[in-house]
This record gives C-alpha cells, structure tokens and sequence, in this order.
C-alpha cells in the first residue's frame, strides 16, 4: 500500500478502530517507511496532548447548581394537561369543552347505571368537539392518551428513490393527518450531518384532513445516509384551530419497496 | 438513583427524570461546553437538550441504540443548530487560571501550548471539531460518533484522521506565530 493510503487510517489505527486485516496493512506498512513512523509519532503527540487539553478545559466548568430548577419548570409547563390538550384544539374551546365533556360523560355513566330515573341505559357515548371520549369517565386515562400520540404521526421515510441523482439521495417522508382537525401547516425537518427541510405545502387552503396520508420528496444535495443508523425527524406544525406542535423521533431511512 | 436498564426515566415520572438529568447532566454540559466555547450557551443547551429527552422520552428505544449515543447526538443538533443561528464563539483565554503545565503518564503539555492547541481547535470548522470531542472527551467509539453526528463509519474515520491532522497543522502555525513574536521581542 502507499503511504497516502496509510495515512488515511492512522488515526483509527491509534484509536484501534481498524480491521485485523487493515491493522496488518498499517503495521506491514510502518515496519518499512520511516515517513510514515514519524508522521504516526506527531498524530499520537497531538492526539494525546489535545485529550489533555480537552479534559483540564471541561474540567474547569460545572453545571449551574439551578440547571435542574430550570429543566423542572420547563417540562412542568410543557406538560400541563390543558398544554397536552392544547396541542390538539384551541386551548379556550377546550377549556369550556372539556369540563362539559366531562359533566356529560358521567351524566351518561349514571344513565346507564339507571342512577338517573327516566332515561334508558346504553345511552350513545358524549363527545366533546376534538376530543374522543374516553370509554371510562376516567380523564386521567384520556389526558395519557393524548400525552403519548402526536397529531401527525410517520407512516414511513424511504430512500434512496429512483432515479439515481449524481447530486445525492432523494429521500420520501410520509406522514398521516391522526388528529380530528386540519392540519394547516406541516414540516419536517430530517438531521443528518446537517438538516434537510422537507416541505409538504399544506396550507390553510390545502389543509391536510384528518385521516389523510402525505408524502413529500426532496433530493438530499451532498447529503448521504446509511440504513443502519437512526436520525432525528423533526415535525413542526399547525392545526386548524391554531394550536402548534413540534416533536422528534428518531428514523431510520428504509429502502423502498421494489416493484 | 433511577436504575438506567430498567428505563424508569422514560414513563414520565419527574423523580425519576430528575435521577437522569442527575446522571448525565455533567456530560451533556461539559461536551455542549466544548462545543460551543460558552458556559452561557452550555447552560441553555443543557436545558434544551433534557427538555427535548423529555418530550420525545417515549420514542427512545434501548434496543435501537445505547442512551448516552441518543444523549449526545440531541447534544450535537442543539449545538449546531446554535451554530446555525450564529458563528460559534472561540473558547476565551482570557483571565483563565490555567496551571503552568498539565502532566499524564507520558505527555506534558506547558501553558503555551494548551493555549496553542486551544486556539487551534478553535479555528476548526464544526464537523471536526464535533468528532474530536465526541472521541477524545466523551470516549465514545468510531461507531457512536457515526450515530450521533449521523454520518457513516467511513465518514467517522476520515474525518477523524483529517481533523487530527488540520489541528497540528494550525498547533504548528499558532507555534510559529509565538516563535515569532518571542523572537521579535528579543530583538
């Protein structure tokens, strides 16, 4: 092998990230060319001196003693009931509707329990608007419903599409509308190396309805990935009544299917 | 202490999320520190970072990948994505109580040139920058620095064996500029 071929591996032979098979080559390779001793003697210095520098430089710095107070606050309001419901209406609908929904619902338990006098049991269940009562008047269950699905869920992120661009991978994110409004705006933002924002054009006159499947592509210009490793998929979005929604999921970009 | 194999931290109970941000807190911050070259910004990203790992708690699965890869590959985006935002700001040597030398088992470093190498880092663009840290701090492997900045293996070790190279390449540029000045001061 060439000493430029070489070279390229003796930062993984020191970090003894190489094959057996390379780690043969480098040695075969050393045991020859002074060039190449003295250039894995410089790499060795510079590495060991910078993981040096490195620990004494974080070594200097400690987390602020309040760091936690503010995470704490932080995911506290996040993760309020009325802001779980919030992503899915608009808060003051469902701050009126809510509590009625409630109301009704176990107006409708005591129906069916013939606590109630004069009505017939197996009266149809009460739903709030944008809210799918629960089977149970329990709204402690409906609130971890909600809490663990998103409006917009990933259906699939496939790539790389024909036909073959010299330019990079094109790569397809499907998503499907779960929420029991319009979704108004919609992007997805897909982290490799750098993100690559992918857009849907769904608007407030292309809204994506509930229940609806979309698909948006994008050529991912020097850009590239590999199908064993997951990357983040950021969703942003809006929904009809004005309620915004962002989160991450972790993908991992399958191989379409064949034809 | 939550106990980490269990996964606990991720059914939403805030003690248990507490043992975890207990856990990890000082890498996250320390390699966001490293990052980016403000304490400033490492507390926000910290921040960031434990509020993403909230939200999204229930999409990590232990199976997929190991926690701490999950941990510094949000640490990463929310770094760059500050970059993104604006240039990233050089770590200051100014007023720094920085010991006359620093010794491990073989190496000697003296002030100069821990001041020299810091600069030098500093003058690397993110991407190497971000795999010198995440392998030479955090001591994570060529196959978790694949997954965390989400570039292939083969990217991970070129980029690596490059990166290594381009910072003594400036080591040796910021040397000679000291050799100069030192001479020039002589005179």
């Amino acid at each position: 092998m060439k000493c430029e071929d070489i070279n390229k591996m003796l930062a993984a032979y020191l970090d003894e990230e190489v094959t057996p098979e390379e780690r043969g080559q480098v040695e075969a390779h050393l045991a020859s060319c002074q060039k190449c001793r003295e250039e894995l003697r410089t790499l060795a210095s510079t590495r060991e001196r910078l993981r040096l520098v490195l620990r004494a430089e974080a070594a200097r710095v400690e987390p602020s003693p309040q760091a936690w107070e503010r995470v704490k606050q932080s995911i506290e309001s996040k993760s309020s009931f009325w802001e779980q419901l919030g992503t899915y209406a608009s808060k003051p609908l469902l701050r009126a509707a809510v509590p009625v929904a409630v109301v009704l619902i176990a107006i409708g338990a005591l129906w069916s329990t013939g606590v109630l006098p004069g009505f017939q049991s197996g009266t149809a269940p009460v739903t709030a608007p944008g809210l799918t009562a629960p089977e149970s008047a329990d709204v402690s269950k409906s609130t971890l419903a909600l809490e663990s699905q998103q409006p917009v869920e990933i259906i699939s992120v496939s790539g790389p599409l024909p036909p073959i661009n010299p330019g990079g991978p094109t790569v397809e994110v499907t998503l499907r509308n779960v929420a029991p409004e319009p979704v108004v705006s919609l992007a997805a933002s897909l982290e490799l190396d750098r993100p690559f924002d992918f857009d849907f054009g769904v608007t407030s006159s292309n809204p994506l309805l509930p229940d609806k499947i979309i698909s948006a592509r994008l050529t991912l210009i020097g850009g590239g990935f590999s199908d064993k490793i997951s990357y983040l998929l950021v969703i942003t979005g809006t929904l009809q009544s004005g309620a915004t929604f962002s989160y991450t999921e972790q993908v991992q970009i399958m191989a379409p299917p064949s034809k | 202490m939550t106990d980490l194999t269990d996964n606990r931290w991720q059914s939403g109970d805030a003690a248990d999320f507490e043992s975890l941000f207990r856990q990890y807190e000082r890498l996250v911050f320390k390699t966001a520190y490293l990052i980016t070259g403000t304490k400033e910004e490492a507390e926000d990203i910290l921040q960031e970072v434990f509020v993403s790992v909230w939200k999204s708690r229930q999409t990590f699965d232990p199976n997929k990948a190991k926690l701490t890869t999950w941990l510094h590959k949000i640490t990463v985006n929310k770094c760059l994505e500050r970059r993104r935002k604006k240039k990233l700001v050089s770590v200051s040597l100014e007023g720094l109580d920085l010991p006359g030398t620093q010794v491990t088992d073989d190496v000697l470093v003296s002030r100069q040139e821990y001041e020299r190498l810091l600069e030098a880092m500093n003058s690397l663009d993110a991407k190497h920058r971000v795999v010198l840290i995440l392998r030479y701090f955090d001591d994570l492997s060529y196959e978790e620095i694949a997954q965390a900045v989400s570039v292939p293996l083969g990217t991970v070790k070129s980029r690596i064996n490059q990166a290594l190279k381009l910072l003594r390449a400036q080591f040796d540029v910021q040397q000679q500029r000291g050799s100069r000045v030192e001479g020039l001061s002589k005179l």
